[in-house]
C-alpha cells in the first residue's frame, strides 16, 4: 500500500472511510456521554499527549517567568501586605479554636456527642496539596481545568479543590501527571450547600455559564434573600462542611411557576486563579469513625 | 493527510480539551472527506481565493463540533464561538505561503 503511488487509488474510497470513522466517532461519542465506558482510553491518550501539552505551553510558561520577574519589584511591599494579613487570620483562627472548644463542649452538654465532634476534628486536620493550574481548555461546552497534580502526586478522584476564597471544583479525571477539576460552573456540577442564615439545605448546580450557579427546585415561598451566603453542607462527604461557595445574586419568583428561579455567582475566582488547594477526601477519614445509618442512607 | 491521522489527532484534541470522546474526531474526519474531495479544485486557485473556501471547511468542522456538544445537552455558544473559523480564513493565506517557502513544493491542501 505505501509502495503504491498515490495516484492509483487503493482501499476503499473517501466517503467510504469518512463512514467507518464516523461510525466509530459516533460509538465513542454515546460510549463515553451516556455509559462512560472509556476511562482507561483517556487516560491513556492523557499520558501520550502530556508531553505535547507541555511543549505547547512554553511559551505561556515563558511569559509567565517573565511577568513573575517583573513582579519581583514589588515583593518587598507585598510582603509587608501578606504579614498584615496573616496576623489578621491568626486572630480569627485563634477565636477559632476557643469557639470549637466551646462548641464541643456544649455539645456535650447537651448529650450530641461523637459525631460532631470527631466533625470538626476531621476538618481542622483536612491535609492540602497545593497545585498550579496547567491550563484551561479553549472549549466553550465544559468548564474544566487541568491541574500539574495527579495520581503520582497521591490526588484521588472526587477530592475538592479550593481557592483562597471558597471552593473551585472537583477532581473528576486523573492522569499520572495531571488530573482534571469540573468546575463549579460546568453543566453537570452541583454542591450540597447550606444557607448561613437559616441553614437552608439545598444543592447548587453549574448553569454551563461563566460566573452563574442555579440553584434548582426551590419554591416560590422559600426564605432565600439577595446577598444570602452559601456553604457546603458537607453532606454526601465530597465537600467538608462550612465551605463558602456562592452568594445569591439575583431571584425571580414566578408566581405561576412551582419553582423560584434563583441566580448565584460563585465566591472563589473560579475563572481567575494560577495557584489553588487540593482538599483530602474527607470520608476516608471519617468513615471508621463513624457509625450513623442517616448519614449512610444520605449518602447512597 | 489520512483519515486515521485526523481520527487520532481528534481523539487526542478531546482528551486535551476535556470534551466528549469522538468529538473532535468526527469534525476532523468530515474535514479530511471534505479536502479530499475538493483538494484538487482547491488547488487551481491561488491561496487568497482558497481562503474563502477554507474558512467554509472549517466552518462546517465547528458546526460539526457544535451539533456533537448540543446533542449532549450543553447550550449553544454565543457567536464569538466561530470567529475562529474567520482566523482560520484570514490565516490560510500567510500559512500557505510559509508552508510553501519552506516545503518549497506545491500548496499542500492538505495542511489545515
Amino acid at each position: 500500500m505505501e509502495t503504491a503511488p498515490q495516484f492509483f487509488r487503493h482501499g476503499p474510497g473517501p466517503f467510504a472511510r469518512l463512514f467507518v470513522f464516523a461510525l466509530l466517532s459516533c460509538l465513542l461519542i454515546v460510549g463515553d456521554t451516556r455509559f462512560k465506558y472509556f476511562p482507561q482510553l483517556r487516560q491513556a491518550i492523557g499520558v501520550v499527549i502530556f508531553p505535547l501539552q507541555k511543549i505547547a505551553y512554553i511559551p505561556a510558561n515563558i511569559y509567565d517567568q517573565v511577568e513573575e520577574f517583573i513582579a519581583s519589584f514589588y515583593l518587598l511591599e507585598e510582603n509587608i501586605k501578606l504579614r498584615l494579613l496573616y496576623l489578621e487570620n491568626r486572630e480569627q483562627l485563634l477565636k477559632l479554636h476557643s469557639l470549637e472548644a466551646e462548641n464541643i463542649h456544649l455539645r456535650q452538654l447537651l448529650g450530641a456527642v461523637q459525631r460532631i465532634e470527631t466533625k470538626t476534628r476531621t476538618k481542622t486536620r483536612t491535609k492540602t496539596v497545593l497545585a498550579e493550574i496547567l491550563y484551561t481548555p479553549r472549549d466553550p461546552f465544559n468548564h474544566k481545568i487541568t491541574l500539574n497534580r495527579g495520581s503520582q502526586h497521591h490526588i484521588q478522584l472526587g477530592q475538592a479543590v479550593i481557592d483562597d476564597k471558597g471552593i473551585v471544583g472537583q477532581i473528576t479525571q486523573l492522569y499520572p501527571w495531571s488530573s482534571e477539576v469540573t468546575l463549579l460552573t460546568d453543566r453537570d456540577h452541583s454542591v450540597p450547600v447550606q444557607v448561613v442564615r437559616n441553614s437552608l439545605r439545598s444543592v447548587v448546580s453549574g448553569t454551563g455559564k461563566n460566573n452563574q450557579l442555579e440553584l434548582r427546585y426551590l419554591s416560590v415561598n422559600t426564605d432565600i434573600q439577595q446577598g444570602d451566603l452559601l456553604v457546603t453542607s458537607g453532606i454526601g462527604g465530597v465537600y467538608p462542611p462550612g465551605i463558602p461557595v456562592a452568594t445569591v445574586q439575583r431571584i425571580e419568583r414566578d408566581p405561576t411557576g412551582d419553582f423560584a428561579q434563583i441566580i448565584s455567582t460563585p465566591i472563589a475566582g473560579v475563572d481567575r486563579n494560577r495557584q489553588v488547594l487540593i482538599l483530602s477526601l474527607v470520608q476516608s477519614e471519617s468513615n471508621d469513625v463513624l457509625e450513623l445509618p442517616a448519614i449512610e442512607s444520605g449518602k447512597k | 493527510m489520512g483519515m486515521s491521522v485526523a481520527f487520532g489527532m481528534g481523539l487526542m484534541m478531546d482528551v486535551g480539551n476535556t470534551g466528549i470522546l469522538g468529538q473532535h474526531a468526527l469534525a476532523y474526519c468530515v474535514i479530511v472527506y471534505l479536502t479530499l474531495i475538493f483538494g484538487r479544485r482547491l488547488r487551481l486557485f491561488n491561496s487568497m481565493q482558497q481562503a474563502p473556501q477554507v474558512g467554509l471547511i472549517l466552518l462546517i468542522m465547528q458546526i460539526v463540533i457544535v451539533l456533537v456538544a448540543t446533542s449532549n445537552g450543553s447550550v449553544l455558544p454565543d457567536g464569538r464561538y466561530f470567529l475562529s473559523a474567520v482566523t482560520g480564513t484570514l490565516l490560510w493565506a500567510p500559512g500557505s505561503f510559509l508552508l510553501t517557502m519552506l516545503l518549497k513544493q506545491k500548496p499542500d491542501p492538505d495542511a489545515l
